[in-house]
């Protein structure tokens, strides 16, 4: 089932799964016309198997919910990870819920990037999974991050949005006045945060706070640990 | 009329309206009984009266008479000075009568006879109670004799009417009268009350009845009244709820279908848009990517339009993007199904707490199973969409708890209990149920569950549902 064809014998091989002929065609297009990568294309999951194990593709592509099957692509990707915890899989996908990014995430994918996000979105997502970074789209990473600190177990399940973002940039080592640019409010608005922040954690000054965000918030790549 | 009268009357008329039928009717039958008893206890003392006043009237009479006639002939016989003896011993028989002789030149009086009742048998010696002696006897009626000798008045005799006797008579006949009429009168109520109850009975179980329909209980019957006028009227009664039972069975049935077809149809929908608008969406940025590059290669007068038209393009399926996630997320969650319901609800609540910055979102799951079967998931998930969502629009609230709980009854999940609780300004209290309030009051329903929305105390509003799980459906067979 390999159709791509390549000009370059330097140029890296990726593995797109998909059962949707849209996507696949795309996805040879976006990389073989800029001569990035050689392409080959897979419409099942078993069929994406036999080209992986065959060609041992440097970056794969995977879509969650591939015919019948229910997020099929998780299965792929659990069963890929049993014996290959290298290659990167970047997933692309339609689904946003953040509990389905999460377990994706958890099951060790390198990427997530949605299907109708903007082509520089799917390109730079692409770049950073190529060379075994995290990427995770940026409107998915707050729901996530939110959705983790939401768990009973974290200590985070009382702030709201505003107090959680304020926290991160916080934790990131941002002066007040940076962060209420950031998030497009007063100054005045950060500090009364800030205060609210300290009072539901239970922290008695900025440091102790910041020890606290350092320790349960994610990275400021977007990965979430 | 003054108005304190018109007050006094209408208060009476509630009164008289509030009370049941069968205290009307034994009122009305007591307060006849009164007033007959009353009008034949006044028959009897003027009747008391006037054979009272015969009685004193022929007695006084006769006395008068023999006292003139004794005079004459103890005049004739000049035996004066035994007058007063022979007077006394003539007058020891009299009867409700007493005598005083008065002598003119000295003004002696001497009592010739007052006790009439001392020669009465002492079974008959009663008296009646003052009041009933006044209301008989009006005034005491008194007669002069007087006694001349020679054509001049040497003494007077003065007899006063004394009808004791007559009147005790009268006080007992009507005294065993009023007593019978009182055990009569205890005897009507007691009766009439008995008997009213089972004539009523019927009424208060048609009222009773009425109440439960109002309440929307359809599946109330009345039984058979056994009153030859009140069975057609129980009997038209059962037809009409059985007719609203039938009713209310097919509205149901109507509505589960509604919701069935239109959650099918959003399930197809959704998926549509879901796996199939997405590829597109795709397949147009890596056609737009690709002509971009190709652009790029050419002299600038001819890549402005192309890049010009891409980024139109490119516009274009932003717009496209947008309304697609609108639509998938009023539609259906896609998710639904494929992750636990724990999970597909922190999802939504983690939408609604990216949406509301400043709320704080608290989350109470005791006991979920993945799934309690895609209807009342479903439910769960539409109900607590439609609280959150009202929560925000009216209440302004800087938290919101929301808790989905299952009560297990020997390890097997019973009741799911789920509330949506904020401390908001609350909902006015008339603010009317919109569409989704009562869509999602539908859904529960359907569902055999109860639904209340109320006012906390504390401040803020509480909706709270209740759904019996495994469920059990309202069609009546």
């Amino acid at each position: 089932m390999q159709l791509a064809t390549s000009n370059s014998q330097t140029a890296m091989t990726v593995l797109i799964i998909d059962d949707h002929p849209f996507v696949l065609q795309g996805c040879a297009r976006i990389f073989e016309d800029a001569k990035v990568a050689r392409v080959l294309q897979a419409a099942s999951l078993a069929d994406g198997y036999r080209l992986y194990r065959a060609n041992k593709p440097a970056v794969i592509i995977v879509d969650l919910s591939i015919k019948a099957a229910m997020l099929g692509g998780l299965s792929f990707v659990r069963r890929l990870r049993m014996h290959d915890k290298k290659t990167p899989v970047l997933v692309l996908s339609m689904h946003r819920d953040p509990m389905i990014v999460r377990r994706a995430l958890e099951l060790g994918v390198t990427g997530f990037v949605l299907k109708d996000a903007p082509a520089e979105e799917f390109l730079t997502a692409f770049a950073r999974v190529r060379q075994g970074k995290a990427y995770l789209s940026p409107e998915l990473a707050s729901d996530v991050v939110f959705s983790e600190a939401r768990s009973t177990a974290s200590p985070f399940k009382s702030l709201t949005l505003r107090e959680l973002q304020t926290l991160q940039l916080i934790a990131e080592g941002k002066p007040y006045g940076v962060i209420a640019q950031e998030l497009n409010v007063s100054y005045k608005t950060i500090a009364n945060t800030c205060s609210q922040i300290k009072n539901k954690l239970g922290a008695r000054s900025l440091p102790e706070l910041m020890r606290i965000a350092l320790k349960h918030l994610p990275g400021p790549d977007g990965r979430v640990e | 009329m003054t108005s304190a009268y018109d007050v006094q009357r209408s208060r009476l008329s509630a009164w008289w309206h509030g009370i049941p039928i069968r205290w009307q009717v034994l009122t009305a039958i007591v307060a006849t009984f009164i007033v007959t008893g009353l009008f034949a206890g006044s028959v009897s003392v003027i009747d008391a009266r006037q054979r009272a006043h015969v009685e004193t009237e022929f007695h006084l009479a006769l006395w008068q008479q023999y006292i003139g006639v004794r005079f004459s002939e103890l005049m004739s016989e000049r035996e004066l000075d035994g007058i007063e003896k022979q007077i006394r011993a003539d007058l020891s028989r009299v009867r409700h009568v007493s005598a005083t002789l008065t002598f003119r030149a000295t003004g002696r009086t001497i009592e010739l006879a007052n006790s009439p009742l001392q020669a009465q048998p002492p079974e008959r010696n009663e008296t009646a109670p003052q009041w009933f002696i006044d209301l008989v006897q009006s005034k005491p009626e008194v007669r002069n004799v007087d006694l001349n000798v020679r054509g001049v008045r040497v003494a007077n005799i003065s007899l006063t009417a004394k009808p004791d006797d007559e009147i005790a008579e009268a006080w007992i006949l009507l005294r065993k009268v009023a007593m019978w009429w009182i055990i009569g009168l205890v005897a009507t109520i007691l009766g009439l009350y008995f008997i009213l109850g089972y004539i009523l009975g019927p009424l208060v179980s048609f009222a009773s009845g009425m109440r439960e329909l109002e309440g929307g209980h359809y599946d109330v019957r009345l039984p058979d009244p056994g009153v030859r006028e009140l069975t057609p009227v129980a009997t038209n009664f059962n037809h009409l709820a059985r007719a609203l039972e039938k009713a209310k069975s097919d509205n149901t049935h109507l509505y589960r279908q509604l919701i069935a077809v239109q959650e099918d149809e959003r399930r197809r929908i959704a998926a549509d848009l879901h796996d199939e608008v997405g590829p597109c969406l795709f397949g147009i940025m890596a056609s737009t990517s690709s002509i971009k590059r190709f652009a790029q290669d050419l002299p600038l007068e001819k890549c402005a339009p192309i890049l010009d038209a891409v980024h139109e393009i490119n516009h274009i399926s932003d717009k496209l993007r947008t309304m697609n996630r609108g639509l998938l997320a009023r539609l259906r969650p896609v998710a639904l199904g494929r992750i636990s319901l724990e999970d597909l609800i922190s999802d939504l609540v983690t939408s609604f707490a990216g949406a509301n910055p400043d709320v704080s979102f608290e989350r109470n799951f005791k006991n979920l199973p993945r799934s309690f079967g895609e209807t009342i998931d479903l439910t769960i998930y539409r109900c607590i969409q439609e609280g959150v969502t009202n929560a925000l629009r009216h209440g302004l609230p800087k938290d919101i708890e929301i808790g989905v709980l299952a009560h297990a009854h020997n390890g097997n999940p019973s009741t799911i209990k789920l509330y949506v609780a904020d401390n908001g300004r609350g909902i006015e209290p008339d603010t009317p149920f919109g569409f989704g309030l009562s869509s999602m009051r539908e859904r529960v329903r359907l569902l055999n569950g109860t639904h209340a929305i109320a006012n906390d105390p504390r401040g803020g509003t509480r909706l709270e549902i209740e759904i019996p799980f495994p469920a059990t459906t309202t069609m009546a067979a």
